[in-house]
Parts: structure tokens; sequence; C-alpha cells
């Protein structure tokens, strides 16, 4: 029997999964968790084989930074990114982590057990891409990577100077990009895209210590 | 007019042109060159040369002969003629070729920028039309005086703009800057040379970008305000999108048992429907929110009983959340070390709370470290957090391992 543990800080998606865990008879419940900083020392004291992993927990602890410090200590566990966030970098990140597969709460087609099941078995299963967000007349998947880069500073709040320091880029080609963009959704102006972008979830600006 | 003469009379007239020519052809190549340092004593001595062989030839013959040389005069005439003509020509190329005062003066009015020159004794030597303008529009009149010049620019505070200490004007709706720059000339005088450059547009685009910056500050202040709701914004949504499923499963559990109430269904159905009719309503009916006024130290001292590791602290929390859950991230840190490294049972946590901070010592009763700490990846995110707080962090290895924080509140 696999021995899950649970980390997700809302009760109402904890008890959702625990329930898909609980009505199966190949799973078990390790343990369940709030906060993803714990889940380390969770892991040192209890036999642990596969964790569900929420990205954003109590106390801003981020689920990524978790699986990345379990997948190295605790190589033997697997590990199923669970999030609600349509976040363009997490895909990425939660692969540099080494997390095995990653389920989307809303958005995903195959049902939990399936994925938990299939990564069980040896697979790993990435949503192709991030689910198509609507942005005013274009779709989040128009924007190229150069545009996605400055996307993500510009709802950070970045001016351009910043932003094309912090990318090693001319202030011009910032520029440049936040135009493309603002003309393929045809948003007015760039405070308007920010907050399309924030409000669909495509981009999360990040807690104060994610960005540095 | 005679045209005939005996022969050696011939002879030397022959020979005399020769002469003559020859002398002529020298100045012409002299002249027809551009030497660069091309003076006209030159032409001018060779000229005399001419003159004097002429008159010792003809002095000689009119003394020996008795008779005026005709010939050589016309040949004299037409010589220095033509010698007159080529130097003119040749003079009027240099011109060309040779800068004068003109035209210097010329190509500095022909300039965009105002340049002038003042003396190191002060007087103006030489002014280009811009900057004569410039300086007529902010006076009133014009300036010949370094002294007057710089009282000009020290007094002009009526459209001066200040703008990174440097003299910047407003004249004529037009921005100009004003540099001075020392110099010294190949024979050792000294000037002060002052440029006037029109920086209108690069002063317009830096108040743009001025303007621009500040309405991304503010944008940048609803952003925040934004950013810091969209988390609670979608926890709610996450929290409605279950409850609407529950919803739905509590609909068809009530449909199944109706069914089974009318004898649809058999009875034996009806246990698995109440269940889940159950399990939805305990779902509904538990607290969705955050949980509050939890300890967080005790949930890690209860954690790490699993590890084998006790920890047991003195003082209590602060008040300040932030500041406390730093120190228990701090705490988290020291155990999973210190249980991998130091083969600890223990880990003691001192907390001392002052006024305007609070510290935590942090120590344990494994192994002494063998060396310097190295900070990875747990240690150094942690430092990170407690500076952005505006605390401090030090770890010491000798005697034993110890973590101190110090975190201002």
């Amino acid at each position: 029997m696999t021995r899950v543990l649970i980390v997700e800080d809302q009760k109402m998606a904890m008890e959702n999964m625990v329930n898909y865990v609980e009505s199966s008879k190949r799973y078990k419940l390790a343990g369940t968790l709030t906060n993803a900083a714990m889940a380390e020392i969770f892991c040192s004291s209890n036999p642990v084989d596969l964790i569900l992993m929420d990205v954003c927990t109590e106390f801003d602890e981020n689920g990524l930074d978790a699986a990345a410090v379990i997948k190295k200590r605790f190589p033997s566990i697997k590990i199923i990114i669970v999030t609600s966030m349509v976040e363009v970098g997490y895909l990425e990140r939660a692969r540099n982590a080494g997390a095995e597969s990653f389920w989307y709460k809303d958005a995903s087609s195959e049902e939990l057990l399936d994925v938990m099941d299939k990564t069980m078995a040896g697979e790993s299963i990435y949503p192709e891409k991030t689910p198509e967000v609507k942005l005013g007349l274009a779709s989040s998947y128009e924007f190229t990577e150069a545009e996605l880069k400055v996307l993500r500073l510009l709802v950070e709040g970045l001016s351009y100077e910043e932003i094309g320091e912090k990318l090693g880029i001319k202030a011009t080609t910032v520029i440049t990009h936040t135009n493309h963009m603002l003309d393929k959704t045809g948003y007015k102006n760039k405070l308007r895209l920010c907050i399309a972008v924030t409000n669909k979830k495509l981009i999360i600006p990040s807690s104060d210590e994610e960005f540095e | 007019m005679k045209f005939s003469m005996p022969p050696h009379e011939a002879m030397s007239v022959v020979l005399i042109a020769l002469l003559l020519t020859t002398i002529l052809l020298i100045v012409m190549v002299t002249v027809s060159l551009d030497f660069r340092h091309f003076n006209h004593s030159i032409p001018i001595g060779f000229g005399l040369i001419l003159v004097c062989v002429f008159l010792i030839i003809a002095g000689d013959q009119i003394l020996n002969s008795g008779r005026v040389p005709i010939w050589g005069i016309v040949l004299f005439i037409w010589i220095a003629v033509a010698y007159g003509l080529m130097s003119i020509m040749s003079a009027e190329r240099r011109r060309r070729k040779v800068l004068s005062r003109y035209s210097i003066k010329e190509s500095l009015d022909n300039l965009p920028s105002g340049v002038c020159f003042f003396h190191e004794d002060g007087t103006l030597t030489l002014c280009n039309r811009q900057m004569y303008n410039l300086v007529y529009e902010l006076t009133g009149h014009d300036v010949q005086q370094y002294a007057d010049f710089k009282e000009v620019i020290r007094w002009s505070s009526g459209s001066s703009l200040v703008d990174g200490g440097k003299s910047v004007f407003r004249i004529a709706g037009k921005i100009w800057h004003f540099k001075e720059t020392p110099i010294v000339d190949s024979k050792g005088n000294k000037y002060i040379q002052v440029v006037a450059t029109d920086v209108t547009e690069l002063y317009d685009k830096r108040q743009e970008l001025t303007r621009e910056n500040e309405s991304l500050k503010r944008a940048v202040g609803n952003l925040q305000k934004l950013s810091d709701s969209i988390l609670t914004e979608t926890r709610e949504e996450e929290i409605l999108s279950l409850k609407m499923r529950v919803h739905d499963e509590m609909g068809r559990s009530l449909i199944n048992i109706r069914r089974v109430l009318s004898g649809e269904e058999p009875l034996e159905n009806a246990n698995n429907y109440l269940r889940q009719m159950s399990y939805s309503l305990q779902l509904l009916g538990k607290r969705t929110d955050k949980p509050t006024g939890k300890n967080i130290m005790q949930e890690l001292k209860d954690a790490c009983k699993g590890m084998g590791i006790d920890i047991m602290t003195s003082g209590k929390l602060p008040a300040s959340e932030s500041a406390a859950y730093l120190i228990v991230t701090a705490a988290r840190e020291c155990v999973t070390n210190a249980v991998r490294y130091a083969g600890a049972t223990s880990l003691y946590v001192k907390i001392f709370n002052e006024e305007e901070y609070v510290m935590a010592f942090i120590s344990n009763n494994g192994e002494p470290p063998t060396g310097p700490i190295v900070e990875g990846g747990g240690l150094s995110s942690l430092r990170h957090r407690i500076e952005k707080k505006g605390g401090t962090m030090d770890i010491t290895s000798y005697p034993g391992f110890e973590l101190r924080i110090r975190i201002p509140i």
C-alpha cells in the first residue's frame, strides 16, 4: 500500500484529497500538513511513498521549494504537485524540482487517482501546457518566451530599465515586447494587461521571499 | 627697332633667353607646389635674381655696344607679366587651401552650438553667432568679459533649471547646456572655451521618463493591493467549486434515497447512499476558514518527537506573528541539521524578548561541527528572510554549534 502525505492548507481541498486516498484500497493516508516547510521533518520521522503537494501553503511557504528539498533528501518519495493556479512558471519549476507529476485541481481532465496510479507505476504526468487563458483578444499561448519573461517582471511593478537590467536586454527591447503584447491583446495600456494577467492567475506576483 | 643682329650677339641672346626661361621654370615649379609654410620671400627672391641677371646682361650690352636691347626689354616685360600672373594665380590657389581667420569665423558661425573663447585675462577672443545670440537673449546685451559672463550664468536664475548641478538654461523656448573647458594652445596661451549645446530633446525625454516612472509607481501600488487579494480570492474560488461539487453529490444522494424509498431501487443500496450523504454533510459542516491561534512552536515540537529529537524552549515567542514564525523557521532548520549532522537528541531554543527586538539562541546536544559551517540552501534562505526583515543572523561552530538571530520588532 502506498503511504500518502497530503500537503494542503485549504481544509476543503485537503478533505477532498483525503477522501480520494481513503476511498482506494491501494493508498493509505500517512498524514496531512498545512505548511509545506514541515514536509521534510515529516518525511524524516514517518514513512512516506507519495506526496500530494500544494504550491501555495500556509505562511507563504512554497510547495515547489519543499518538493526540491525532499527530492534531494528522499529521492525515492514520489511527488505530485497539485494546484489551481494557472501560473505559467510553475510547470517548469516543478520539473526542475524533480516532481514526478503535476495536476491542476480545476482544469485537469484526468482524475487525481489516475494520476496517482500512473505516477506510482513510474509514469510522469505533466499537462502539455498550462491551460489556455484568454487575455483580451489573444490567448496566453500567443505570447513568446521573451514576452512572458518581460510580462512576469512588469507584473512585479518594475520599470522598463529595471526589467532590461534583470534580463540583460535594452530598455527599448522591453518596450517593444510590451507593445507587442498590448497589440496582441488589444489592451490599452500595460496596467490593464497586468491586471488581466493576475486576475486570470496566468502569473502570480511573487511573495517577498521568492522574488530576488 | 632692330631685328637682325651679328651672330655672336644672336648667340648671347639665345643663351640669355634660355637662362631666363630656366629660372622662370624653377619659379613656376616652386610656386605651384603646396608648401605648408610657403611664404612670399621665395618667389620674390627669384624675381630679384631674374631682374639682376637681366640688368647685368643688358647693362653690359649697353656699355659695350652702345645699343639698347629692345628685344631684351620686350622679353623682360613678357616674363615679368607672366611671373606676376602666375604668382597671383598661385596665391589665389593657396588662399583657398590655407585657413585664414575669416574661414575660422565662418565655420564657427555655421555651428548649431554656441561657442566662444575667453583669453585667460578675461577678454572675449572669439565668439560665434549662436553664442552671441544666446547671451543676448539671456541678458539683453552682449558680453565682452569673462567675469560678466560668469555673472550672467550665476544670476540668470529666472531662466535656469536645476539639472544635476549643471548650467542648464531655457532660452527662447529651447534648453541649452553651458560647459566650460580650460584649453591651452600650441604656443602655451591659456583660454577658456565655452560651449552651449541644445539639449531640449534630451530634457523633454527626461521629463517624460520621470512622469512615466511616477505613474508606474502609482500602478505598482495598485498592483500590490491587487496581488494581495489574488491569493485570498483563489482560496475562496477553490472553496466555492468544492462546495458546488459537494452540493451536486448531495443532490444525487437525495435522488437515490428517494428512489429507494419509492421502491425503484432495492433497499440494500440505501446504506451506500446514506453514507455518501452523511459524508457530504460532514464536509459542508466543517469550518473552512484558516485555523487561528495555534501554537506553531508546539506543532514543531510534536513533529520532531517523531524524529527522535526533543525541542526545549526557554522564553516565550514574541507577539509579532512574523517574528515568531522566523524563530520557529530557524528552529526547524536547525533541527534537521542537528539530527542529520550532529546526531542530536535535544535542541535548545532560548528566546529573549526586548522592547525593540527579540533574540533567539539555538544550540543542540549533538557532536560539535568539525569545521566552519557552510550555509546550504536552507540556512541561506533563512538568512535571506531574516535580513529582509532587518535582522541579523550569526553562526558559531566553536565550542559547539550555535545559531543566533536578532529580529527588530
